[in-house]
């Protein structure tokens, strides 16, 4: 069996279609554990994609943190006995999934773009980025059960089976939470779908004050997309909650175009599946230029006005 | 009083990471090496819980004997004891077996009230360490800390997650791992750089810490670079207006500007 779990419905799908095909080569069958207050009707819309779907409906599970999270799932699995166990993308999926592993005394990959099986051997193949996002790693595990934690936004989202999964409902003892929940805060305005937008336009250092990106929203309107930053103008200097790059999203458009972005690996990691790289930097050294396929050196405030100006003429003769 | 351990990586520097293009694989043997980022913070949140609450700061690491440079740096900073682990048996570890170090060795040098780790390192990104030497503990953790505040035995800690910043509570002794965004570390001076060298480090081994013996359970097969298939087309000699027009006509013929 191979068993999925995260905290987000959206990353329990792409878990689903990516144990598909392992399931079908090893011949394992797939089940995702729900777990929360009132979760039955997720529990019921997974069985439409999960053979088998483990569902633990607790009050005291309401607000759970990793801490009692991966204590319900050690319960679970120690009946269950998995192959493998796949863990979602989220920050709390990763904690889950290293607590499961040392809880189970087992090996664990964290963050993986890809899982296969090799032919021969039918061992389980696990693909991550290292050294960042430099390089790819293949990996094995020689314990079990195999625990691993996939990458947001990497797979695409299972589609429905033909005949609905089983919904097993389980009385697991719920351990006493270590962790006093306080308060909980939500982030100003997400929404921006960065993984699956088709333009994608970042300002880097080069821009020098945050009022200057409307330049870039201006660009993004006519090019329909959407607009990110680097980590240091997230991060450093605050402008924004969040950014591009491999700790950040990671984007696959077909035009990304970096303003003012010099190039730092982690940030190339994270537009690595771009169909067409653009970058724009006065600076003729900056690494972006060697990981692009359109460059100018030139100074962000005479060619982004000229980009939007271009563009709006192709624009209105097409 | 508070006794604070911290946990850092003397990882690869991955931006000064060269490449054997023949064979398309990173050259780590022999890399250039410094203290993991997200550690750094850990470490001067570790000296900052110290001016606050008072106490003594410990600083573990486990890797090559190299890695005594990074808990130098720790020291100068302002750490007050450094503990090395390091063994040529554990070359290949993985996080399970450095996190089964880590622990033995936190057990074995006494009792901390708080165990800080970064959320990852730079080079390896696993997010494992932290939440592992926590579960071995059976300590409390609380992962991806961009505030801590210490009161009474207790830690009140503000977490950053996707879509939500939470603030949990819990009694000490507890883990927590930080994220990039807590502090602003400190440079030492080079005054204290000095003084740091003279500062005992304590050496462990793989058997002073249990885990000679004990196997990987993750095993790397292969480390390589993709190939990077970019045109680098770079307009630089151009007038603005006119390098601006070559490209806006290249990304037609690319079919992503219609």
């Amino acid at each position: 069996m191979i068993v999925t779990y995260s905290n987000s419905r959206e990353c329990i799908l792409e878990l689903i279609s990516k144990s598909r095909n392992i399931a079908n080569t090893l011949g394992l069958k797939i089940a995702s554990i729900v777990m929360g207050l009132n979760v039955s009707d997720l529990a019921n819309s997974l069985s439409a994609y999960s053979d088998i779907v483990y569902i633990v409906d607790n009050p005291i599970l309401k607000h759970a943190t990793p801490d009692v999270q991966s204590s319900v799932l050690h319960s679970i699995l120690e009946n269950v006995k998995p192959e493998l166990i796949l863990l979602g993308g989220l920050k709390e999926d990763k904690e889950i999934a290293a607590r499961l592993s040392a809880k189970m005394n087992t090996g664990c990959v964290s963050e993986c773009i890809d899982i296969e099986v090799e032919k021969q051997s039918r061992r389980i193949l696990f693909k991550r980025l290292v050294y960042g996002g430099i390089a790819i790693a293949i990996e094995s595990i020689n314990s079990k059960p195999q625990v691993a934690s996939v990458r947001k936004g990497v797979f695409e989202k299972a589609s429905p089976l033909a005949v609905k999964g089983e919904v097993i409902k389980l009385d697991v003892s719920i351990p006493k939470p270590r962790l006093e929940l306080i308060e909980v805060k939500g982030k100003e305005a997400k929404g921006v779908d960065f993984e699956s937008a088709e333009v994608v336009i970042v300002g880097g250092r080069g821009v020098r004050r945050r009022e200057d990106f409307k330049l870039l929203e201006e660009l993004k309107e006519v090019l329909n997309g959407v607009v990110g930053c680097t980590r240091p103008v997230a991060a450093d200097l605050k402008w924004f909650t969040e950014w591009i790059g491999l700790s950040g999203h990671m984007v696959k458009p077909k035009l990304y175009i970096g303003i003012g972005v010099s190039g730092a690996i982690q940030h190339i990691a994270g537009i690595k599946d771009s169909k067409i790289v653009v970058a724009v930097n006065n600076d003729p050294n900056a690494p972006i230029f060697n990981a692009c396929d359109y460059g100018i050196v030139g100074d962000l405030y005479e060619v982004l006005p000229e980009l939007i100006k271009e563009i709006k003429i192709l624009k209105t003769h097409s | 009083m508070v006794n604070v351990a911290v946990c850092i990586k003397y990882s690869i520097d991955v931006s000064n990471l060269k490449v054997d293009h023949a064979n398309r694989t990173p050259i780590t043997i022999g890399a250039p090496r410094r203290m993991s980022d997200i550690d750094r913070r850990a470490v001067e949140e570790a000296i900052r819980i110290k001016e606050r609450c008072g106490g003594t700061v410990t600083a573990f690491t486990l890797g090559i004997p190299e890695a005594r440079t990074c808990l130098r740096e720790a020291l100068a900073m302002g750490v007050d004891d450094a503990v090395l682990i390091t063994d040529p048996l554990l070359e290949s570890s993985d996080t399970y077996i450095t996190s089964k170090a880590l622990a033995n060795a936190l057990l074995k040098l006494g009792l901390f009230d708080i165990i800080l780790c970064g959320e990852t390192s730079t080079d390896g990104y696993s997010y494992q360490v932290g939440p592992r030497i926590a579960e071995i503990l059976n300590i409390p953790c609380i992962t991806y800390a961009k505030s801590i505040a210490i009161s009474n035995g207790y830690v009140t800690v503000e977490r950053d997650l996707e879509d939500r910043y939470e603030v949990v509570k819990t009694q000490l002794p507890v883990l927590i791992t930080v994220t990039r965004e807590i502090n602003e570390p400190r440079h030492p001076s080079t005054a204290s750089m000095m003084k740091a060298f003279k500062k005992p480090i304590k050496t462990l081994n793989a058997k002073d810490v249990g885990i000679n013996g004990l196997n990987p359970q993750v095993q790397i097969l292969k480390v390589f670079i993709p190939e990077l298939k970019r045109k680098g087309i770079v307009f630089k000699d151009l007038p603005i207006k006119q390098s601006v027009a070559e490209v806006v006509k290249n990304l037609v013929k690319e079919g992503v500007l219609k």
